[in-house]
């Protein structure tokens, strides 16, 4: 499952997708967060205009997804993710996080990301690691808007990032509410 | 053949800057920057607006936090941005938000100028003459910005430099939908980030000047470049 969404992504980011340099990209996103931290002087402020930023691109951008591939819906979570991963991730960021530490009832799981674009150049002030700040909490919106427009209602959340000292960076994503219509089944 | 047309194609042959020092980066898709624009635009614009709602509630004594429509201030305050079914945003009424918008969107892009001269400047060749630095902004930055080169470049030999070009990307998309002033109006934001570009690119190599844009049709732009006063 997971190889054959893999190489759709792969082909979707081959021949379907006009690339650029990523530095335009990344560095503009990195000046809006300075821009945010300015007015706001409140980093969970920027965490949440960051993560709304997102959900407007999200609900926008699964068109995008469905029309570039011929994707039949996900029967349950697992599924999900790995499309998120392997074709989401890949499609326009051209990574593709790993999907692990799934939850006993099948709803919650991590994006690893090992390589995230927007953590290029970027280092955090201690200031803004203490207070608290998600410099790619976009990540997080996009995944929500995109998941609630094919009636998926998902939390997702930051819990680790390698810019703010982790280890790692993480996501945690976790399916709230099936809207009925939309999808046929959970997870269950 | 016109004396500034003669200029042009001089200048434009002149354009031959190192060019081979393009880095060979990270890779995405163009679509996510085409995504990421337009709602950059948009959390501006909100921003802008939510903040100058809080400030005039805290003149007033008021609590910031309730809803805004419970505002008893001016209304013009409230015009929160839409977003259109497009993806692009009506630009808010009142000049004074405007204003704030344009700064913070040149202001944005001034930081990306800065940090983009930074990874582009050529290596092997100090610039330091005026016109070879423009000649930089409308070879190599246009190359990294749109991937293509700007489409005529006039000066008149006296600081003042215009950048024309005449399917400037981030206009593309908006052009087809419906034309004429209110296109025009829409596509504004989408000059000031590039003018604040400009300015920095300019600004790292000790350039001070000013950035101002100019739409005769969409998707045509210019960009005129007035040097403030150099070294």
């Amino acid at each position: 499952m997971a190889k054959q969404y893999r190489s759709i992504g792969e082909e979707v980011w081959k021949n379907k997708v006009e690339k650029v340099n990523a530095e335009l990209f990344i560095f503009t996103y990195g000046s809006l967060v300075v821009q945010l931290i300015k007015d706001y002087e409140d980093y969970h402020s920027v965490n949440k205009q960051l993560d709304k930023l997102g959900y407007n691109i999200g609900v926008r951008l699964i068109d995008d997804i469905l029309s570039r591939t011929n994707l039949e819906k996900c029967k349950d979570m697992r599924e999900t993710a790995e499309v998120i991963s392997k074709i989401g991730f890949r499609m326009f960021l051209n990574i593709a996080p790993s999907v692990s530490a799934w939850s006993a009832d099948s709803k919650e799981f991590s994006l690893i990301l090992d390589d995230n674009p927007l953590n290029d150049f970027c280092e955090l002030p201690p200031r803004a690691v203490q207070g608290g700040l998600w410099y790619s909490n976009v990540l997080c919106g996009v995944v929500r808007g995109a998941l609630e427009m094919v009636g998926l209602l998902v939390k997702v959340e930051f819990v680790r990032d390698v810019v703010r000292g982790d280890e790692v960076s993480e996501i945690r994503v976790r399916l709230e509410k099936v809207l009925d219509e939309e999808v046929p089944v959970g997870d269950d | 053949m016109s004396a500034d047309s003669r200029t042009t194609a001089r200048l434009m042959s002149a354009l031959s800057l190192d060019g081979g020092n393009a880095v060979e980066g990270r890779q995405i898709s163009e679509s996510a920057l085409e995504f990421l624009l337009p709602e950059l635009v948009n959390t501006v614009i909100s921003t802008t607006v939510e903040t100058k709602r809080i400030a005039a509630r805290l003149s007033l004594g008021l609590d910031p936090e309730e809803e805004p429509q419970e505002d008893t201030t001016d209304d013009s305050t409230r015009s929160d941005s839409t977003t259109m079914a497009s993806g692009w945003t009506e630009l808010p009424e009142d000049s004074e938000v405007l204003e704030q918008v344009y700064v913070k969107l040149e202001t944005i892009g001034f930081r990306v100028g800065r940090r983009l001269a930074e990874r582009y400047a050529p290596v092997n060749r100090r610039l330091t003459d005026t016109l070879d630095i423009v000649k930089f902004v409308c070879k190599d930055m246009w190359m990294v910005l749109f991937n293509r080169q700007v489409d005529n470049l006039k000066t008149n030999h006296r600081g003042i430099y215009v950048l024309q070009d005449n399917k400037f990307k981030w206009f593309l998309r908006m052009s087809s939908n419906h034309g004429g002033a209110a296109a025009a109006r829409r596509a504004q934001p989408y000059t000031w980030l590039p003018c604040g570009i400009i300015r920095g690119v300019l600004d790292s190599f000790g350039v001070n000047a000013v950035v101002s844009p100019e739409t005769l049709g969409l998707p045509q732009c210019t960009f005129q470049i007035k040097v403030v006063s150099n070294e």
